[in-house]
């Protein structure tokens, strides 16, 4: 399920032709614009495991608490 | 949610014109959130320094304007909306997925927004951005862990549409001798 904005997006990019959208791209790309790639912006807004911190459970707080809860605490 | 924001303008002692006819478009190939109106958010420090570190090297003198603006309505926070940094990321995968772009550079966020302008289902009239520095202050949450917290964070906001959004006064704030 995308977003509002993706499906829109979408909507316009199925029903243009290549011809059409090269006359629209054109003038934008003439202005020179500078800014982060798209591979860089979709690298970073994604998430993956390796940008994850890695935890170490504290066993000692987790035998006090695991009978009343099913959350894991991390030291 | 309304916030103070600071434009930082050449001093060409000329503060009646910056203050009636102000604030002034970017239209800069580096404008990287598209052409529009740029200013810093609320902590006047990272004007203060933007000056320091364009201007005043090239040897030229330089003021900070101050207004409100009014973020409440149509503004893509891509700093305090974690839904609108998935929009963005969804737009852009879109765009890939349709192999229309042909030529690789030309994969950039700034023209991607332009061309949502354009066919107009961008709706918003502002966006906001942190536009983060390599010293960024990082807060970590324990000495030897890797997770913190970015403190300070240098946001920005790009005002493509005035009216609704910029409250005035637009006032000369620094340096402190022109304030009357």
């Amino acid at each position: 399920m995308k977003s509002e904005l993706a499906n829109k997006l979408k909507d316009i990019l199925d029903n243009m032709s290549q011809e059409q959208f090269d006359q629209e791209w054109s003038p934008i790309t003439a202005l020179k614009l500078d800014g982060p790639s798209f591979a860089d912006a979709i690298e970073y807004f994604s998430v993956s495991i390796d940008k994850m911190g890695k935890f170490e459970l504290n066993t000692d707080i987790q035998n006090e608490i695991s009978l009343t809860t099913n959350y894991l605490a991390a030291s | 949610m309304i916030v103070k924001a600071y434009q930082t303008l050449e001093d060409k002692d000329n503060i009646d014109h910056i203050e009636t006819e102000g604030p002034f478009e970017c239209r800069r190939a580096g404008a990287w959130l598209g052409f529009g109106y740029y200013f810093w958010d609320t902590n006047m420090d990272w004007a203060i320094a933007w000056g320091e570190n364009s201007y005043k090297t090239c040897g030229k003198e330089f003021v900070v304007a101050e207004c409100k603006l009014d973020l409440t309505n149509n503004c893509f926070d891509l700093v305090g909306n974690m839904q609108h940094q998935i929009d963005l990321k969804e737009v852009i995968e879109v765009m890939v997925h349709a192999k229309k772009i042909k030529n690789n550079d030309e994969a950039i966020v700034p023209n991607i927004i332009l061309f949502m302008k354009e066919k107009g289902i961008f709706p918003y009239k502002t966006i906001r951005s942190a536009d983060m520095h390599k010293n960024v202050m990082r807060l970590h949450f324990k000495t030897g862990k890797g997770e913190y917290m970015v403190i300070n964070q240098r946001v920005q906001i790009c005002v493509i549409e005035k009216k609704g959004v910029l409250l005035r006064p637009f006032s000369v704030v620094y340096p402190e001798n022109y304030l009357l």
